[in-house]
This record gives structure tokens, sequence and C-alpha cells, in this order.
């Protein structure tokens, strides 16, 4: 390969190499020994992993943010997968406008969108910043169950649902018995990729924070602001290996397309 | 004979005009009917409508003779068979062909035995545990018979099943359609574009123009009596003519000879011949078609016919004669009995000089 392509090949190393050397060098300050963030490290050791997971506002928004993720995530699913499948399946007066309407959260600035909420939940409503959280990362998700979860929609064959009616199932028992399934794989990408985006959201999540509750990366950046250790580093990687394995692990459920047996691709 | 299916006054309107219209068509217990006709024709709309998919603008359905116009499909007792299969692809076979039954609430014991029973009828019994995406696609669409006939429907609606195979398979698998259809008695309609399809395997034929019934009868009838130049021409008549004293007439190529033109005068008794010139010739491996045109009383006319003296093989009998080309004189013999009334089409006034 190298021998016949040298050019295509020296390109892709330097890709590589500019595209892993950032992650190299925060996986290398994380191991320092040393209380500065420094590259390379002074010496070797896990000792900054250790103070990041006792670092309470590292803790507590940790804790923070995986509900957010999960509960936003449950949120937009909940909304997005009925509104889509009506929006295919049913085509209503107006189809076009509502897709826009549940795909806008892309389009709208999100600082916008954060302190909208942020006016409405936190200062008129008054609710707390947890509720405030999970209200507004479910919009942000929205668009991605609608989107993902609609173009597995539109690739599974209507007559499917059609041969369900004909045999005797209802509504609800054809959208859970034969819908669901057929479309579980985009609902399971739209999972994941939800989970990541709300997981590693800072502009929203930046407005809708207040002193006691914040997400991990909003900490972070608080962090960040006071002091230079390299714990910052650490927590890097840390979530940097939470989000490879999640790619891994849906890596890993692209076999579970097989297991269901999709005919069609 | 009591009507299993029954459509009185049927009308469907999407907006653009009728779909279907004023539509009354009546299906005997453990017929096989099939609805025929080119894309658009109204055939899926008609048989969507039995179903109970799409509600008729205008008019009525009976289902056993009980007035099923607003009743959803679910509860109407049906076996539908879609053009692409609609397998449940995350279901094995076996609970495919289980499914309407688990609907209908029927126990374990009865459904496992009913399911191997259906698969038995299709020739599948040894595959109840695959996925259908494992499956070809004849054997996909023989999952599908079987699990639309597993429920014992009322009736059995057949949308293009077999559009989907190619030729070969095609073949094959309505013999097996038919085969099913009357071992188990159920009454069936089957929609399709495919004149010999239809021609195979129907007891009686509908054929649709417009949404409206162009002609029904047996296959024979239709297949021997055309009453319409749309209904001859759908069933292969290439031919559709107005032969002076006779009105509108049909003729299958296959009945027409094409000769080169000796230069002596049409015998004026005898069969129906005329000379014209050819305009086209197409190889089609048994036999060679020309096309000729000819004049006639109400215009020029283009016919097809089969060439005499040409034999498939090239130059196996090139000594026959003399062969005819693009732009040579031919004479056209029309084989008398095989000329077609077209009783439907209204005759052309023709001056009646010299009738043949």
């Amino acid at each position: 390969m190298i021998r016949r392509r040298p050019v295509l090949s020296l390109l892709t190393l330097v890709t590589l190499a500019f595209l892993l050397f950032p992650i190299l060098v925060v996986v290398g300050v994380a191991l320092s020994r040393g209380d500065v963030l420094r590259f390379p490290p002074d010496g070797v050791s896990l000792r900054w992993f250790g103070e990041a997971l006792r670092y309470q506002p590292f803790t507590d928004s940790l804790g923070t943010s995986a509900i957010v993720a999960g509960a936003a995530t449950v949120i937009a699913l909940a909304v997005g997968v009925p509104a889509t499948y009506a929006l295919h399946r049913r085509s209503p007066r107006g189809r076009r406008f509502l897709l826009t309407v549940f795909l806008s959260p892309l389009i709208v600035p999100e600082l916008v969108l954060g302190f909208a909420l942020f006016q409405l939940f936190l200062v008129r409503a008054g609710f707390d910043a947890l509720a405030a959280l999970i209200i507004g990362h479910s919009v942000l998700l929205l668009p991605y169950a609608v989107r993902v979860t609609g173009a597995s929609l539109e690739r599974a064959d209507p007559a499917l649902e059609a041969a369900a009616a004909g045999l005797g199932a209802g509504p609800l028992r054809t959208f859970f018995g034969v819908t669901l399934p057929v479309i579980a794989p985009g609902v399971l990408s739209a999972t994941i990729l939800s989970l990541l985006t709300s997981f590693n959201n800072v502009p929203m999540s930046l407005l809708l924070t207040s002193r006691t509750v914040q997400t991990l990366p909003v900490a972070m950046l608080e962090y960040v602001q006071t002091s230079f250790t390299p714990m910052i580093a650490a927590v890097s990687t840390l979530l940097l290996l939470l989000t490879v394995a999640v790619a891994v692990l849906a890596e890993r459920l692209v076999g579970f397309q097989q297991v269901f047996g999709r005919s069609a691709p | 004979m009591t009507n299993v299916v029954e459509l009185r006054g049927v009308s469907q309107d999407f907006g653009a005009g009728p779909v279907v219209a004023d539509l009354d068509l009546a299906v005997g217990a453990g017929e096989l009917l099939a609805l025929l006709g080119p894309s658009g024709c109204g055939k899926s709309t008609t048989l969507r409508m039995i179903a109970g998919y799409l509600r008729p603008t205008e008019g009525r359905v009976f289902i056993r003779g009980r007035d099923a116009t607003t009743v959803a499909p679910r509860r109407r007792n049906i076996g539908m068979v879609f053009q692409s299969y609609a397998l449940f692809p995350h279901l094995s076979v076996a609970e495919n062909v289980a499914f309407g039954l688990r609907m209908r609430k029927i126990g374990k014991p009865e459904r496992t035995r009913r399911v191997g029973e259906a698969l038995e009828l299709v020739g599948l019994g040894e595959l109840g545990d695959r996925r259908p995406g494992q499956l070809s696609g004849g054997q996909q669409q023989r999952v599908a018979l079987a699990r639309a006939v597993v429920i014992e429907p009322d009736v059995l609606l057949l949308d293009e099943p077999l559009s989907n195979l190619d030729a070969r398979l095609r073949v094959q698998l309505r013999g097996e359609l038919a085969r099913v259809q009357r071992e188990t008695g159920l009454t069936a309609v089957l929609v399709t574009h495919d004149q010999e399809e239809a021609l195979a395997v129907s007891d009686r034929i509908v054929v649709l123009h417009e949404g409206r019934i162009a002609q029904q009868g047996t296959p024979a009838e239709l297949f021997e009596h055309p009453r319409s130049r749309f209904v001859a021409q759908f069933l292969g008549y290439e031919n559709v003519l107005e032969l002076p004293g006779r009105g509108p007439v049909a003729i299958r190529p296959e009945h027409v000879r094409v000769e080169p033109a000796d230069g002596a005068a049409a015998p004026v008794l005898g069969p129906v011949s005329f000379d014209g010139f050819v305009r086209e010739l197409t190889y089609r491996g048994t036999h060679t078609t020309a096309t000729v045109t000819v004049a006639l009383p109400g215009g020029p006319v283009s016919l097809q016919g089969v060439m005499s003296g040409v034999s498939g093989v090239s130059g196996a009998d090139g000594a026959a004669g003399p062969t005819l080309g693009p732009g040579h004189a031919a004479r056209v013999v029309l084989s008398e009995p095989a000329i077609v009334s077209l009783l439907d089409e209204p005759r052309r006034p023709v001056l009646e000089e010299n009738p043949v």
C-alpha cells in the first residue's frame, strides 16, 4: 500500500498525526506526576486521575451530566419518534412546515435558544436548574430523534404496517410490534447521538446552570479559568475514554442489524 | 351463488378526477377473479378498497353480505399478499405466519399446527426458523401467501404478487398460487397487469380501463372475443382495423401472413388480403414480423404480420423466394377465422362501395 501510493499514504499519515497529536498531548499531560500542565509531562503517574475522581465539583457535575443526558434523550425520543412516525406515515397537512419546526433547533444558534429558555424557565417560571437543563437539552436533541429515525422510516416498507393491520393488529400493536422493531437501528443511532451531544454540550448548559447544578463540561470550563493543573487533562482523558467506549459499543451494535435480519439494507 | 365480495357503485377520487368510477363488481365464493389492466387503471385502488385501506368516495363495499364500507382492515378478515412481500423482517418465517393467528388469540398448540400446515401448503415446511432476509424472493412470497391463507380469510387479496420476481420464477409461482387457492377453496382477487398471468390462473377476468370495467368474462371468452379496441390491444391483438363491410375488427399478428406482392391483383374471393408496403421488419427468433402499411377506405393503416417463407434460422431456406425489405411491395393476408369483430367499438360511417 505504502509503496504503491506513496503520496496518498504520506497525506494520510500527516492527517492522522494532525488529528491524534493533540489527543496524545492531553493523555500525556494527564499522566504527569508534576503540578503544572506541561508537555512532555514530568514523570508518569495516575495521580491526577485519582485527584479528578475525588474532586467534588467534577463528581457532582458528572452525575448531573448523566442525569441530564439520560432524561433528555428519553424525552426527545418519546416526543420525536411518534412525531416522526405521524409525519412520515400519516402525511398530515403542513407536513413540511412541521418537519422544519422539529429540525429548527439545529439552525437556531444554541446561545439564542439557551438564553430564551433561561429567560423562560429560570427567570420567569422559577424552574430549578436541573429541570431547565433537561428541558433545554430535550429541545436540542429533538432534531436527532426526528431526523435519524425518520431516515429509518423512509427506508422501511409502508406495506409492513398495512400487512399488520390486515392481519388484525391495532395501531398500538402495529407500532410496537412491527414499526418500532424495524426502525430499531435508527432509534439506537439516535439514542447514541443524543447521549453524546447532550454530554458534550457547552453553550446551552452554560446558560441553564446554577451555582449548585452544573454539567461536567461547564465544571471543567470553570476549573480551567482558575486552576492550571494536569487534573483537567485527566478529566478530559476520562471523558475521551467514555466517548470511545460508546463509539465502540455502537460499532458492536451494528451487528445488531444482522441479528434483526433486516431484509432491506 | 352467494357473492363473497360485492362492490356497488364504488368510486374513488383523490382530487384529480375519479380513479375508480361507479364500479359494480361481484366475486363469487371460491372464485379467483383477476383485475387486469395497465398501471393507473384503478385495479390496485379497487383492491385497497376491498381490503379497507381506502374508503370509497362513493358507493358501498359488502363482504359476505355485510356492509363493510366503514370497517377497518383489521376487522375485515382479509388475507393480503403485497407486491413487496411485506414480511416482518424481525420475525422468523413461522412467527410471520403466526402473526394473524396471534391477533386472533388462537392458543399455542393450534397455532403451531396451523402454521406448520400453511408452510407445508406452500412447500416451505423446513424453513420456519429462518428470517425473511435469508430467503429468496420466491420463497418470501410463498411465506407471505402462507401468512395470508393461514387465518382462513373471507377473501384472499393478491396485489401484483409476482411482479417483483423474474420471468421464470413468475410462471412457476403463479401455478403454485392457483394450486393453493384451489386447495384452500378461498375466494381470491388477483390484481395484475400481466394478461398472460390473468389468463393462466383466473376463473374470471375483469379488464379495467380508466376506472371502469372495459370487459369481463372467462379467460377464453375474453381472449377469443375482445369487444373493444382497448381490450383487444391489451390482450395482444396488435392489429385493429376497419374492414370494409364488417366494421371494426381485430386480429393477432400471428394470424396475418405477409408475402411478397406477385403483381397480380388481390383475389376478390377467398382470404381477406391487402396490398401495401413494408415499413419495418423485426426478428423474433422463431419468425420475423413485418409492419406493412396498407391503404384502406378509412385511410392508411399499419398491420403487423408474420413473414411467410422466412424461417428464424437465417439462410435455412434462402431459396424460398424473394426476400422482403423495407419499402418493398407486399401482400398482407388475414386468416379469416381469426378475425374478431369488436362489437363495442362504434362503426365508422363507411361508404359501402365494394364490399369484400
